[in-house]
């Protein structure tokens, strides 16, 4: 990969990195922070990048390391406290952006990956380092909790 | 149902408008390896730090009620130095919710002092002191019968100087979905000791650099479980308060009940009450069903009779969709309001609408035409390669602001039902490098045909050069 393509793919992955960041981190400016730092690192590291068509998954990895390292070092933790899945009615009386935060950290990533930063199934389970039926399980069940009709045709199809 | 996805799409769309800075992204990341290559360590940009001294000066000089709590409450200087940044504590302080807790523990030679709780229905803000450490996670809390208080999200503040006794944190509770905190709890905190260094003293070697071996390997992070309890962290400390809060200084919830209809571009919109505690503000509107079109986004502020201006300054604004209706009708929002401010007007100045007879619109991907997108909004360029479709959108400048044109589900000519999986959106420049307007991407994947349905998420926005008024007061 030459600079000027590590450019090209940064600049466009740049606004979904940012939408996963903010999520992460709660604040827009943490979040732009942390997009830079994301992609200060992969500028560093793009020439070792043996795999190009992996660039989302790895420069998406690379973020949320970022933004993880970010909440333990500058300690401003914005994490919420998760809501057990069987509460249905708390998780309807919230609004989206909450209920998203409310939700277990395990389905809550993927929802965030696969809605927001906007991976596939497959990226999101590379991403995670969990199998893809995981990662479908965990979808579904986060939508059901979120009451999100959202539907993938693109995996549908595969 | 259906509305929870529109609420998805809004929150895509309110993700979807970055700040400025992120527009430098990649240069910004770009100078910086190269000057790396000459300074092999780096100090770490103050940048932030900057802007919180920035800010803190902001708020000093902005905000009434901020100096009101510096100067006219005799509690000690940290207290208001670690409110500066939310109007809402200040005025707390000023309006004395404060409950003092003075609690302190020392374990493995870190040592937490719980100073200070501020207290109301819908948050709860500890301010405390840790000598020889740093706040790690969120606390715990539980209650007399031991069973976990849940409900709460956490956020914490601090000023960036040195973890010692003197110096005040902020740790702010915020209970949704019913959820409040009794007035006796214990609270569980988690302390790692040995802080890292300061900011503005911090040197960083440059030279760990992802190496991306492969994708998915862990990258940047000093723990290989990214996902782990951090609770259960190596060195976590934690220290264990039994803490009663004084009903007395638990404040209430002030609704005031307005019912009062006003008339916005020929819509009746009800704004139908606000309830404000201490730290949030809740309005609620309603709708006339024989409107024409559906309420989408409202940005607005409130004054009171003393001219001061309750604005969104921490971007808290948002809102929450409705069952039977396309409209957001509950506004979330930073509340400043411990001084009952007397005549308080709500003040409109942008609102978008979606028209309840124009929801969708056809795109003829062949000739590059869409009649019916919102005004100002045309297609640019629709580039098919193969199955896959991209199209622009180009917009005015001012557009940015307003998310995405359309909603998440779009359907082809034979009535299958598809959904976006991703957008993006981004200012267009000339030659010169001058803004000329606003670039909105769609992508249409696996998509043969040569027409698409869209559904609009709106129709039209009006931008008030003069505000709407409306007296906060019950209509007479």
């Amino acid at each position: 990969m030459t600079e000027q393509e590590y450019i090209r793919r940064a600049e466009a992955l740049k606004q979904p990195l940012y939408r996963t960041a903010v999520l992460y981190l709660g604040s827009e400016s943490a979040a732009v922070d942390a997009v830079d730092e994301a992609v200060y690192k992969g500028f560093c590291a793009y020439q070792k990048l043996r795999q190009p068509e992996f660039f989302d998954t790895w420069l998406t990895r690379i973020l949320i390391n970022v933004c993880n390292t970010e909440l333990r070092r500058r300690k401003r933790e914005l994490s919420m406290d998760e809501l057990p899945e069987t509460a249905q009615e708390q998780f309807d009386a919230l609004p989206l952006k909450e209920a998203l935060r409310r939700l277990p950290k395990d389905l809550r990533e993927v929802i965030v990956l696969r809605y927001f930063t906007g991976l596939t199934l497959e990226e999101t389970a590379r991403t995670l380092d969990i199998p893809r039926g995981t990662v479908s399980t965990r979808q579904k069940k986060a939508l059901t909790l979120l009451r999100l009709e959202l539907t993938d045709e693109k995996e549908d199809a595969v | 149902m259906k509305n929870r996805t529109d609420e998805y799409w809004a929150l895509i769309g309110q993700l979807s408008q970055p700040p400025k800075r992120l527009e430098g992204t990649v240069d910004r990341a770009r100078n910086r390896a190269r000057r790396s290559r000459f300074l092999h360590r780096l100090a770490t940009p103050a940048a932030t730090l900057a802007a919180v001294a920035a800010c803190f000066v902001l708020m000093v000089n902005a905000f009434p009620t901020f100096a009101l709590a510096c100067s006219g409450i005799p509690i000690i200087r940290e207290l208001t130095a670690a409110a500066a940044f939310s109007p809402s504590l200040s005025a707390a302080v000023a309006h004395d919710y404060v409950q003092y807790i003075g609690q302190s523990q020392t374990v493995d030679g870190v040592t937490v002092n719980l100073e200070y709780a501020i207290v109301d229905e819908a948050q709860a803000v500890f301010f405390y002191s840790v000598d020889g450490g740093r706040f790690h996670t969120s606390p715990d809390l539980t209650d007399e019968k031991g069973e976990a208080i849940g409900g709460y999200g956490v956020s914490t503040y601090h000023s960036g100087q040195p973890a010692e006794a003197d110096n005040l944190e902020r740790m702010t509770l915020d209970f949704t979905g019913g959820y409040t905190l009794p007035d006796r709890f214990s609270m569980d905190m988690y302390i790692m000791p040995e802080p890292e260094p300061l900011p503005d003293q911090m040197t960083e070697t440059r030279e760990e650099a992802p190496t991306a071996a492969a994708p998915g390997a862990s990258v940047g992070d000093d723990n290989p479980d990214l996902w782990g309890d951090p609770r259960e962290d190596p060195g976590v400390l934690r220290f264990t308060f039994d803490v009663t809060l004084s009903p007395d200084r638990v404040s209430e919830p002030t609704t005031v009940n307005v019912n009062r209809w006003i008339e916005l571009d020929g819509q009746r919109i009800l704004v139908d009450r606000l309830e404000y505690f201490p730290t949030r503000t809740i309005l609620y509107l309603g709708e006339d069903p024989e409107n024409t079109a559906w309420l989408r986004t409202i940005k607005f502020w409130f004054e009171d009779g003393d001219g001061t201006r309750y604005d969104d300054i921490d971007g808290s604004l948002s809102a929450r969709g409705e069952h039977d209706s396309k409209s957001y009708l509950t506004y979330y929002f930073q509340s400043f309001y411990y001084n009952e401010p007397k005549g308080l007007t709500l003040c409109i100045d942008k609102v978008k609408w979606l028209e309840k007879d124009r929801t969708h619109v056809f795109l003829d991907l062949a000739a590059k035409t869409c009649p019916g997108l919102p005004e100002g909004v045309e297609v640019g360029e629709v580039t098919r390669t193969g199955d896959f479709v991209e199209v622009s959108l180009f917009a005015p400048l001012e557009r940015q602001s307003l998310g995405q044109t359309f909603e998440g589900t779009y359907w082809d000519p034979e009535g299958g039902e598809h959904s976006f999986n991703r957008w993006s959106g981004a200012n267009r420049f000339d030659d010169n490098g001058n803004e000329i307007g606003y670039c909105e991407e769609i992508y249409l994947y696996d998509y043969p045909w040569d027409t698409v349905e869209l559904a609009l998420s709106y129709t039209s926005l009006s931008v008030y050069k003069q505000p709407v008024y409306v007296p906060m007061t019950p209509q007479s």
